[in-house]
């Protein structure tokens, strides 16, 4: 990431406290969101038997958790951390509602 | 034949492991020799010293099994890297012996041991 | 740092680090020593009983112990035995009376679930007695504490070590990042050069057992993984939650109880049972004795194997049966091998709870864990020392401290140092706490909670430096006379447990006089301390040489070394 490259920015990101509250607050908050989500994709996605489809997500839910905290913080401008969250969350929950028996559950 | 022998061997061969990698190194075998040695010579204790890395695990996989052998093995990289540190940081220049001295004591306790 | 500006990757990266690492610093430490700690919570709960010091084995105790149970447990449905082992030097008995079908068993406050009908007892292998121990929190607290803190409720308890353990995991991922030359830089320590040495130091703790934090964090989220992460269990499990968790228990126990005949027969001898289990297992031995329905015909023996070979099935362990009255073995339910997710989830669970079999493995993760708790220690240190003025503080009325970086220093001093005087005052309290007190074991945390408030009110008192001295001293003197405590309070002394080979409680003793011996060696190093004047940054009249020794000072007057190399 070269740091002179010209992001597109919104008031948050010029006031340097606001911005650190606001990425702990995506990072802490919505990182736990994004591997929740994570958590129940990974269960009901990955071809194994129940009790080890659980156990397997509840691990790789912990190092999703890790990379989007990361995320949140290594990104240029907050819009970038928000939408990187969004991303994940929404690819996790579609690939549930996908995997999940019946569909649409 | 007695684990004991052969936990001894995996800490020694690592501690001579982490010896070796250390001495390698510009900074470390200035400290030890008092001059940098050759090029050559620091290239072949890296080598030496990554083989040792792995030849360390073998004792302690036959002595304790795959996983707790494993987990054992690790530890012994711990011990065997502070206590090379702590020489490092206080005493650097009897590096020189301690590790062929300490790894010629344990193949003489792993060969008293299997007899 | 500012996030409004451009920055690098390593930047943010060490930011995430810094303040993973400081926010809940103060408890993961906590975590971390009494968790370590609590590798060896059966020793340690044997050193709080000075009562069982005395007891040995004579190579009798299952003979012993069936006699005991057959005048003291006559009648009851199933009987435990626990042999003397590396861990316990002593017989733990239980026997549980025929109880009603629905009685299940019930949560009590303060550890351990209460089982209607059950009775529990120690006995000493050679004379076959029942010894009454003194009520004791014993290591138990100690253990309990590490995972779900202490005067809340167990749940709150737990989110909070599984918050602080996900920060741990962020700091661990971040550091590795953050400094990737610790790989080169594997064991430089270059001590006496102020922030320089402390880095060092938190980078040679951190890195040179890596895999043992990385192992020891993740599953340490992974124990707590089904609470913190409820929506992969909810997911597979939607319509009950809890059957989750039976799914996973119902694994591999499912031999239908045998049933009683009401016909009395006598017990086989335990003798040649015992002798098979040592031919079958000659490296670990027999661990245990269950006896099913004893004094009936139909009476089951079983016998268990001490301790497992492999972690990855969680250390479990082989199992003997035995028709109670022949002696004859009957055929044991095959174990099911762990498939892979299985496998790594005892591997790594089996690892946090060190299910080992021989000591060596358990001083190793000790080791790992001490180490582990030095990294967060001086990660904490270090972030008041990397923000000190480079100006010596001789006058430190002139440049007064920003409230944020007293109140690190103070929580510092209270969380590392008053930490070790909480847990000393633990052991002091479990042999002076009079025997006959009631609610004995209350008494004991009191004394550990008290302790550790009294060290943050005396961190606020004190002046930042002498603070620590004091707190050091006190802390390294009451570990280091914890043997002699021992010795005077009816406990086994050094000299009787090492000639006896009575490793547990001599372990205790030697491992307290070692950590009062580092915590003495700390708290030299703080004596010593002079703040390090960079050349060319303060002001020439500042410097050492010139300057009058302030009490604190003096003793570093003396040190060998030129002071400004002194740090």
């Amino acid at each position: 990431m070269k740091p002179d490259t010209p992001y597109s920015t919104c008031f948050a990101d010029h006031r340097p406290s606001l911005n650190i509250t606001l990425r702990s607050v995506m990072a802490v908050f919505g990182g736990y969101g994004v591997a929740a989500l994570a958590a129940a994709a990974f269960t009901v996605g990955l071809p194994l038997p129940r009790t080890d489809a659980v156990m397997a997500a509840i691990m790789l839910a912990f190092l999703v958790y890790t990379v989007a905290v990361i995320w949140v913080f290594a990104t240029a401008t907050l819009l970038r951390s928000a939408a990187g969250l969004a991303i994940g969350a929404g690819a996790f929950a579609a690939w549930q509602w996908l995997a999940a028996p019946g569909g649409a559950a | 034949m007695n684990p004991l022998a052969l936990d001894f061997l995996a800490f020694a061969l690592s501690f001579a492991a982490f010896s070796a990698i250390a001495l390698s190194t510009e900074r470390h075998s200035k400290q030890v020799f008092g001059r940098l040695p050759a090029l050559a010579a620091r290239h072949t204790l890296t080598v030496a010293g990554w083989l040792l890395l792995f030849a360390s695990l073998l004792p302690a996989l036959a002595a304790r099994g795959p996983s707790i052998g494993s987990l054992a093995w690790l530890g012994y990289l711990s011990l065997a890297s502070v206590a090379i540190g702590l020489m490092l940081s206080y005493r650097p220049r009897p590096l020189r012996f301690a590790a062929p001295a300490l790894l010629g004591l344990a193949v003489l306790a792993w060969g008293m041991a299997g007899h | 740092m500012r996030f409004d500006k451009p920055r690098t990757f390593r930047q943010s990266i060490s930011w995430v680090h810094t303040w993973a690492g400081l926010l809940l610093g103060w408890l993961l430490f906590a975590v971390f020593v009494t968790g370590t700690l609590s590798f060896f919570r059966n020793e340690i709960t044997l050193w709080m009983q000075p009562e069982l010091h005395r007891a040995h084995d004579d190579g009798h105790a299952a003979a012993n112990a069936l006699r005991t149970l057959e005048r003291v447990g006559s009648g009851a449905q199933q009987w435990t035995i626990s042999l003397p082992g590396p861990r316990s030097n002593v017989v733990n008995l239980s026997w549980r009376e025929a109880q009603p079908e629905q009685a299940q068993g019930s949560q009590s406050r303060g550890g351990g679930r209460q089982q209607p009908g059950l009775h529990r007892a120690v006995m000493d292998p050679a004379t076959g007695e029942l010894i009454e121990a003194r009520q004791t929190a014993g290591g138990n607290f100690l253990y309990r504490f590490h995972f779900e803190l202490y005067g809340m409720d167990r749940a709150w308890g737990r989110w909070i070590v599984g918050i602080a353990t996900m920060f741990m995991f962020v700091a661990l991922i971040t550091g590795v990042i953050v400094h990737r030359q610790i790989f080169r830089d594997f064991f430089t320590f270059r001590p006496a050069k102020g922030k320089r040495s402390w880095l060092d130091a938190h980078n040679a703790s951190g890195v040179l057992s890596l895999p043992f934090h990385l192992v020891i964090t993740f599953s340490g989220l992974m124990l707590l993984g089904s609470m913190l992460m409820p929506t992969a269990v909810s997911s597979a499990y939607p319509e009950d939650s809890a059957a989750y968790g039976r799914e996973l228990r119902g694994l591999g126990n499912a031999a239908p109880a045998p049933r009683a005949t009401g016909e009395a027969a006598p017990l086989t001898a335990i003798a040649p049972l015992l002798a098979e289990g040592e031919r079958r297992w000659p490296d670990a031995g027999v661990g245990s004795i269950v006896v099913t329905h004893p004094g009936d015909a139909g009476a089951i023996i079983e016998l268990r194997q001490a301790r497992g070979d492999s972690l990855a099935n969680r250390a479990a362990t082989e199992r003997l049966l035995f028709n109670g009255v022949s002696g004859k073995l009957l055929d044991a339910p095959p174990a099911a091998e762990p498939s892979t997710v299985r496998a790594i989830q005892n591997v790594l669970s089996a690892v946090h709870l060190g299910r080992f079999a021989s000591p060596l493995p358990r001083w190793l993760l000790f080791l790992s864990g001490v180490l582990g708790s030095l990294m967060v220690a001086s990660g904490l240190v270090l972030w008041v020392v990397s923000r000190a003025k480079d100006a010596p503080s001789a006058e430190p009325s002139l440049a007064p401290i920003p409230r944020g970086h007293r109140l690190v220093q103070v929580l510092n001093i209270a969380a590392v140092a008053g930490l070790m005087i909480a847990i000393a005052a633990y052991f002091w309290a479990n042999r002076l706490v009079p025997v006959e007190q009631a609610e004995r074991n209350l008494w004991e945390i009191r004394t550990f909670f008290s302790a550790w408030g009294l060290t943050l009110i005396h961190a606020l008192l004190r002046r930042h430096k002498r603070a620590w001295i004091e707190q050091l001293v006190a802390a390294g003197a009451l570990f280091a006379a914890l043997p002699l405590l021992n010795t005077f309070s009816g406990g086994a002394h050094l000299g009787h447990s090492l000639a006896s080979g009575q490793w547990q409680v001599a372990g205790f003793d030697l491992t307290a006089l070692a950590c009062g011996l580092l915590l003495f060696f700390a708290a030299r190093g703080v004596i010593r301390h002079v703040p390090r004047v960079r050349p060319g940054k303060a002001a020439p009249a500042a410097r050492p040489a010139t300057r009058s020794p302030r009490p604190a000072e003096a003793t570093a007057a003396q040190a060998p070394l030129p002071l400004p190399l002194r740090c």
